[in-house]
């Protein structure tokens, strides 16, 4: 997948509808802007590669088969995609029935453990268990905003108001917090 | 920036596996030729299609067609005078004529035409808002120099305005039933006329009387013979209704009591045309030759219902005629017969010969046809013209 500049300069919204128009590089440009972030932000929430692989993919299905529909106004794309992502993974845990949460993957081999140190790797377990252990929807706001989106966005892709948002969030940091400060 | 939040941003991110990235643009690239099919709406066929056609219309109309304004310069700029129209249709085909003799004649020929192309430009301004009766009025005095002459060359009097009438004469609408009127389309079939015949025809005034002297149509009819201007013999014969004292104008006096508003005069050709009209009649008032008119009606009703003569041409005036008729230079006898009624203008009719059969008369046309080339005769029979001038 070569870059091209012509696409690489364009907004989300540019390349989705030019996608729209039957221009598949500029999907594939979109795609690598958006896909690592996504599948971060569905694996912190399932806590499973198989899972995350399975629901990134549904996801992008989606957005290929709704690219024609997309309307700017209602958001961006990025929020459109993570909301599209947080949809599915609620789908996901209403059949699983919350099983995610004690299923961490045993051997994770995408972790580049060795990149950090002893105490950094402790700390991350540990983060990552207590996350585990958040309300889906606390777990979902405080990851959304760890990917950079604002208290808006979040509030358009999650469905709720502003203020709701931000409570979940001093909710989660609280509870993060203060798990990190007795496990310590 | 908190120590959650930096203990989280520290923590490796996981990347999208590749064979994940391959699933997906594969089913992206599956899906694009769905969103390419070319959607053809038949309003934008609708919108192509009119604008060919308007193209092409565009371009029979600039390459195939008339101009606008050619056209507007060929209409009258009113209807109101058709006598009008037909003077500026005349004064026009008339200078096309000469235009297209100069095209087509010899180099000598042209030296004269140059001439009257001249002359023609000038009867052209000329007649160009006269009516046809002053137009014909007008060329009759050329006509009756050119006959006054030793010799007459046809395409010179064609060149002079005398001539459109001439050649109007010569036209096909002779063919058809009498009456006949000087019409428009007289006027385009001579056009045609003049077209295919540049060759010079002199006729020699000697010749003519000669011929017309020994023609047994005027020595039946009793006319009289008199030294023309020329010197040379020349028959000529006028009858007038109101004038003629013989019992030919006494019998044409009873056919005209007979056939009610209709008139019969009848010329024998070889004279020399020096009548005047009267206005208001059709009676032609001819000084010199009033004791020696002949009754042409009586001469239609004298011949066999069973023999044939030939209907040379017809015209408004019977001068014309007159002249015309010598200029052929023909073996026997011409008659011009008055044909016209009150319902139409003047109108004669150039009658020649009288033959047994309608072969020999066909026989006569084909001769007539080979010797001048202009002349379209019809073979009439006496009865059929006694039945159309109801003479009985």
């Amino acid at each position: 997948m070569g870059f091209n500049l012509k696409y690489a300069l364009r907004s989300d919204v540019s390349l989705l509808r030019a996608y729209a128009n039957g221009e598949m590089a500029a999907f594939e440009i979109l795609y690598q802007r958006h896909k690592d972030g996504l599948y971060n932000f569905l694996y912190r929430n399932l806590a499973r590669h198989a899972v995350a692989e399975e629901i990134a993919q549904e996801v992008w299905i989606a957005v290929i088969s709704q690219a024609g529909k997309f309307e700017q106004r209602e958001a961006a794309f990025r929020t459109w995609l993570y909301q599209i992502g947080r949809n599915k993974v609620i789908d996901y845990h209403r059949k699983k029935s919350n099983q995610i949460h004690t299923e961490i993957d045993e051997q994770d081999d995408s972790l580049p453990a060795n990149q950090l140190s002893v105490e950094d790797n402790l700390l991350l377990s540990q983060l990552m268990e207590l996350l585990g252990e958040l309300p889906d929807e606390q777990r979902q706001t405080f990851l959304l905003q760890q990917e950079g989106f604002s208290t808006r966005e979040i509030s358009k892709i999650t469905g709720v108001g502003s203020e709701t948002v931000k409570s979940r969030l001093r909710y989660a940091k609280k509870a993060t917090r203060q798990g990190l400060e007795s496990r310590t | 920036m908190s120590e959650l939040k930096r203990k989280y941003r520290v923590a490796p991110r996981h990347r999208s596996p590749d064979h994940l990235d391959s699933l997906i643009l594969a089913r992206a690239e599956h899906n694009i030729p769905a969103r390419r099919r070319l959607v053809v709406s038949p309003w934008k066929t609708a919108v192509v299609f009119f604008c060919v056609a308007g193209f092409g219309i565009a371009l029979l109309f600039r390459f195939g067609m008339p101009s606008l304004d050619s056209l507007s310069s060929a209409m009258p700029d009113s209807f109101d005078d058709a006598a009008s129209v037909e003077s500026k249709t005349i004064a026009s085909l008339q200078k096309d004529t000469l235009v297209t003799q100069e095209r087509n004649a010899e180099p000598v020929v042209n030296k004269r035409n140059a001439a009257d192309i001249d002359r023609a430009e000038t009867a052209s301004t000329q007649f160009a808002d006269a009516s046809i009766p002053e137009v014909l009025s007008s060329a009759k005095g050329q006509v009756a120099e050119l006959a006054s002459a030793d010799s007459l060359v046809l395409d010179k009097a064609r060149s002079t305005s005398p001539e459109v009438a001439l050649l109007s004469i010569e036209s096909e609408p002779a063919a058809q039933s009498v009456p006949l009127e000087l019409a428009q389309p007289v006027v385009k079939k001579a056009t045609s006329v003049v077209s295919r015949n540049d060759t010079d025809v002199t006729v020699s005034a000697a010749n003519i009387a000669k011929e017309t002297e020994s023609s047994s149509g005027a020595t039946a009819l009793g006319s009289t013979a008199i030294e023309s201007d020329l010197g040379a013999p020349a028959v000529v014969a006028r009858s007038s209704v109101q004038l003629s004292p013989l019992s030919g104008a006494k019998t044409l006096g009873a056919n005209e009591a007979d056939v009610g508003k209709r008139r019969m005069k009848s010329l024998l050709a070889g004279g020399q045309p020096e009548g005047k009209q009267v206005p208001g009649g059709s009676a032609l008032v001819a000084s010199q030759s009033e004791s020696a008119a002949v009754d042409a009606a009586g001469w239609i009703a004298r011949q066999s219902v069973l023999h044939f003569t030939l209907q040379l041409a017809i015209a408004p005036d019977a001068d014309y005629l007159l002249a015309f008729g010598r200029s052929l230079n023909l073996n026997q006898a011409l008659y011009v017969v008055d044909i016209s009624d009150d319902q139409s203008r003047d109108s004669f009719g150039l009658f020649y010969g009288v033959f047994d059969t309608a072969d020999q008369a066909s026989r006569e046309v084909n001769s007539l046809k080979n010797k001048v080339t202009e002349l379209s005769p019809l073979v009439r029979n006496f009865n059929e013209l006694r039945f159309g001038l109801e003479i009985p």
